[in-house]
């Protein structure tokens, strides 16, 4: 419901400019979904990547106990 | 070779599909004119020179030649003529920037094989990019049409291949594409006939998967006019309406701007946007 509503601003927006004021427009919103995106994706791979490595630390310290 | 004499004149962005296109029609032509087009909106034109060196390195620059043309004029009159009557009669869909887009293109490649006696031109439209109107069945129908009025026969070696699988937003995959190549599972890649695959088979690629990568996308201009595209095709066309009344709506509003471009491409007021 939200998502369509923001839909339908953003294509009236974009319906009532024109030409170079349109493309500024979809570089705009170009530039605010690559920021949503790669925020999302670095803190994704950032929380696999400490992920591995206490996976990584776990098992080093299971082979270096002693037995 | 089946037109050894022949010059075949290819739609290039330098991605996977056209870079193929260009792969497949180097064995059936004797040379090959790799047309990109740049205008306002688009950034990084130069990205596409990457793949062109590359079918430059291996086929000879005798065979392939890269040329980029500008085509702001033509896209700004394709895409507002008569605008506020084309509102009233096709609502949101003047919105379809992507396929107005592509129309200008087909316009400005049109112009330019008539100038240079070429009767061939090929792209990379896929099937499975089939939101996008330039690669849909109808529209790529209506856009042989016009180029057979102009005695020049259009086709799509890469139509039928396969897309390669898009992941979710949240998934893996798209992880993954963050990194300049993205891991992936080789035997399972190399099972399907992607444009991709294909191009790794010929040596032309590291991965059979490299689309939406990094790597993909320093082979490409960028233009962010499609987001507003999407918005308007999922988030408010498709959001209530089945994706054969959009093709539906799509077909009838390209069957108007396709007769817009044999005006200009057959008017002298016209040639001045060319």
């Amino acid at each position: 419901m939200i998502g369509r509503f923001i839909g339908i601003v953003i294509s009236l927006i974009g319906l009532i400019l024109p030409w170079r004021l349109r493309i500024l427009f979809s570089e705009f919103l170009g530039w605010v979904t690559q920021a949503i995106y790669f925020t999302y994706f670095g803190i994704f791979n950032f929380i696999l990547s400490e992920l591995r490595k206490a996976k990584e630390m776990e098992s080093k310290e299971k082979d270096e106990a002693p037995r | 070779m089946k037109h050894q004499d022949d010059t075949c004149a290819i739609l290039f962005s330098g991605g996977t599909d056209s870079t193929l296109a260009a792969a497949l029609q180097i064995e059936e032509f004797g040379k090959l004119i790799l047309l990109t087009f740049d205008r306002a909106g688009i950034a990084k034109i130069e990205n596409s020179k990457t793949n062109a060196k590359m079918l430059i390195d291996k086929y000879g620059a005798d065979r392939v030649e890269h040329i980029i043309i500008n085509f702001d004029k033509v896209f700004k009159h394709i895409s507002y003529e008569n605008y506020f009557k084309n509102v009233m009669k096709h609502g949101f869909m003047n919105l379809s920037t992507c396929g107005l887009c592509k129309l200008s293109m087909h316009i400005q490649a049109i112009d330019y094989c008539n100038t240079h006696e070429i009767k061939y031109v090929a792209d990379g439209a896929n099937q499975g990019m089939n939101m996008f109107p330039a690669q849909m069945k109808p529209v790529v129908d209506q856009m042989k049409d016009l180029y057979q009025n102009f005695g020049i026969i259009y086709s799509n070696p890469v139509f039928e291949y396969e897309s390669p699988d898009e992941g979710s937003f949240i998934s893996m995959e798209n992880a993954n594409m963050l990194k300049s190549l993205p891991k992936q599972d080789m035997e399972k890649e190399m099972q399907k006939k992607t444009a991709g695959k294909i191009l790794y088979e010929k040596g032309l690629a590291p991965l059979p998967n490299v689309k939406g990568s990094v790597y993909d996308r320093k082979r490409q201009p960028r233009c962010f006019q499609f987001i507003l595209f999407k918005m308007f095709a999922n988030k408010y066309f498709l959001a209530n309406k089945t994706y054969d009344e959009y093709v539906g709506e799509t077909v009838d509003f390209f069957a108007d701007k396709v007769k817009v471009a044999e005006a200009i491409l057959t008017s002298e007021k016209g040639k001045k946007l060319l």
